[in-house]
């Protein structure tokens, strides 16, 4: 698997982005979701995620869950208009999986985007790479 | 301009719903105030169970992180709403804690008194709390909301808390009294008032962040803080499941755990509760075990390992010491 580093984090190259730091993976049907190393690794330790029920509506940019480090909420935002399908129930007892492996097991939710075009809308890898690299000056984000 | 809104007196719900409201309206504002009233505050993930319905304060459940909290008039109150823009991307939460706390704890420096920020969010006189805090993303803004105890009535908020039996709610009084201080407690400090502590944040807020007096605008916010303001206290959302430990357990301070096992209420083991110290991986205390003291007293900064009890007992100690200092079981599909 292709990797990459921009600054202290880690960028794979098989899955897209958005600003908000999710990730987003094709299957042959559903998009996975998750958070990228950047936002396992600003939060802390992640203490607790809640996260919706399957059928749950989701609208691009808007929350659809939260994650808990240090007494601090952190929002979950979709990454494009769609449906959950499924959650992740492991990270209910293992809710540090998002810290220890954000890109593989510790994926948030699979959803059926409402339009094809959601994919294209993301970031590519390069791309996220360059967002990532503007927030090292306070101001930018 | 970051504006700075001394409101004072504030009835209950609209404290909570000021700083939620402000966020979702995007405004950026340092809020200082105070219930006129008692009422609990739920964290963001608590589970509901964790707040016993019978006590008679009234109960909303907060957006940002953090556990169950009993609020009145002797608590002063901050509320930190900023843009995220105005620290880097890439800060950690305990930046933003930084940011808006270090205006606290250079007041009480005003005030004669040496104060410590504990990562992530307490801030100790010596080794008690005297000011608990929580933060988090509210929209667009990053939001670190918190309190100045002026007094504080341990028995009452460990009424509020939900426990088990009697003897984790004992312990939770008893343990309340040893961590946690209060501005009024402390000699030379008896008539401070709640109006005198917000005019030394202010002043604070003012020189750190370059906040700006400014009236409330209490009209153009009417319609948002009256939504906010059902909407945290909607029965769903406030009772809704959230962490749920393998164990019991109540924060006392960072650092400072009370913990009691999850078995059935006729098991003799349910009445055992341990003061942990995650620091030093130290039991502090035991109570409901008169095999150890039949007194319940302090144990001080014994290791587990020294103290001698039965293997039964200590099995279950171990499992209440085992585990991660913060750990937290689940999450919950809401």
């Amino acid at each position: 698997m292709a990797t990459s580093k921009t600054t202290a984090w880690t960028v794979k190259d098989d899955r897209r982005y958005d600003t908000r730091h999710h990730w987003v993976k094709t299957g042959e049907r559903l998009l996975t979701v998750g958070i990228t190393d950047y936002t396992q690794d600003t939060a802390g330790e992640i203490l607790y995620v809640a996260l919706p029920e399957p059928g749950t509506t989701l609208v691009q940019g808007k929350p659809f869950g939260s994650i808990e480090s240090g007494k601090w909420v952190g929002q979950l935002y979709a990454p494009c208009d769609g449906t959950v399908i499924a959650a992740n129930d492991q990270l209910a007892q293992e809710p540090d999986l998002l810290n220890r492996d954000p890109y593989q097991t510790g994926w948030l939710i699979k959803m059926a985007a409402s339009s094809e075009d959601a994919w294209e809308n993301l970031l590519t890898p390069d791309a996220y790479r360059e967002h990532l690299a503007g927030l090292d000056e306070p101001g930018n984000g | 301009m970051l504006p700075l809104y001394q409101l004072g007196g504030v009835d209950w719900i609209t404290t909570q719903a000021l700083y939620h409201g402000i966020a979702e309206m995007d405004e950026e504002a340092i809020v200082l105030c105070w219930p006129t009233s008692p009422y609990v505050s739920l964290g963001c993930h608590q589970d509901g169970d964790e707040w016993d319905s019978s006590c008679g304060f009234p109960a909303l459940r907060r957006r940002v992180g953090g556990s169950l909290v009993y609020l009145d008039a002797d608590q002063v109150f901050f509320q930190v709403i900023l843009d995220a823009e105005r620290l880097s991307s890439a800060c950690r939460p305990v930046d933003w804690y930084h940011l808006a706390l270090d205006p606290v704890v250079a007041y009480l420096g005003d005030l004669g008194l040496v104060a410590t920020l504990r990562p992530p969010a307490d801030i100790l006189l010596g080794d008690r709390k005297v000011s608990g805090n929580a933060g988090g993303q509210i929209d667009s803004k990053m939001v670190i909301v918190g309190n100045l105890l002026l007094s504080f009535p341990h028995a009452v908020m460990a009424r509020v808390r939900n426990a088990p039996n009697q003897i984790l709610r004992q312990a939770f009084a008893a343990s309340l009294a040893e961590h946690l201080v209060t501005l009024r407690d402390i000699p030379g400090y008896g008539d401070l008032t709640a109006g005198r502590v917000m005019e030394g944040l202010g002043d604070r807020y003012a020189k750190h962040l370059g906040a700006i007096h400014c009236e409330a605008p209490w009209s153009r916010w009417a319609e948002t803080l009256e939504r906010v303001s059902l909407e945290l206290q909607d029965p769903a959302w406030l009772k809704a499941a959230g962490m749920r430990l393998p164990y019991h357990q109540i924060k006392v301070r960072e650092g400072v755990y009370l913990r009691s096992p999850r078995v059935h209420e006729n098991d003799p083991k349910a009445s055992l509760v341990i003061e942990f110290h995650s620091d030093e991986g130290t039991v502090h205390r035991v109570w409901g075990c008169d095999e150890i003291d039949p007194r319940g007293l302090p144990l001080t900064g014994r290791m587990l390992s020294e103290i001698s009890v039965p293997e039964d007992i200590k099995e279950v100690l171990t499992a209440l010491v085992d585990l991660r200092s913060d750990p937290v079981v689940g999450a919950s599909n809401r």
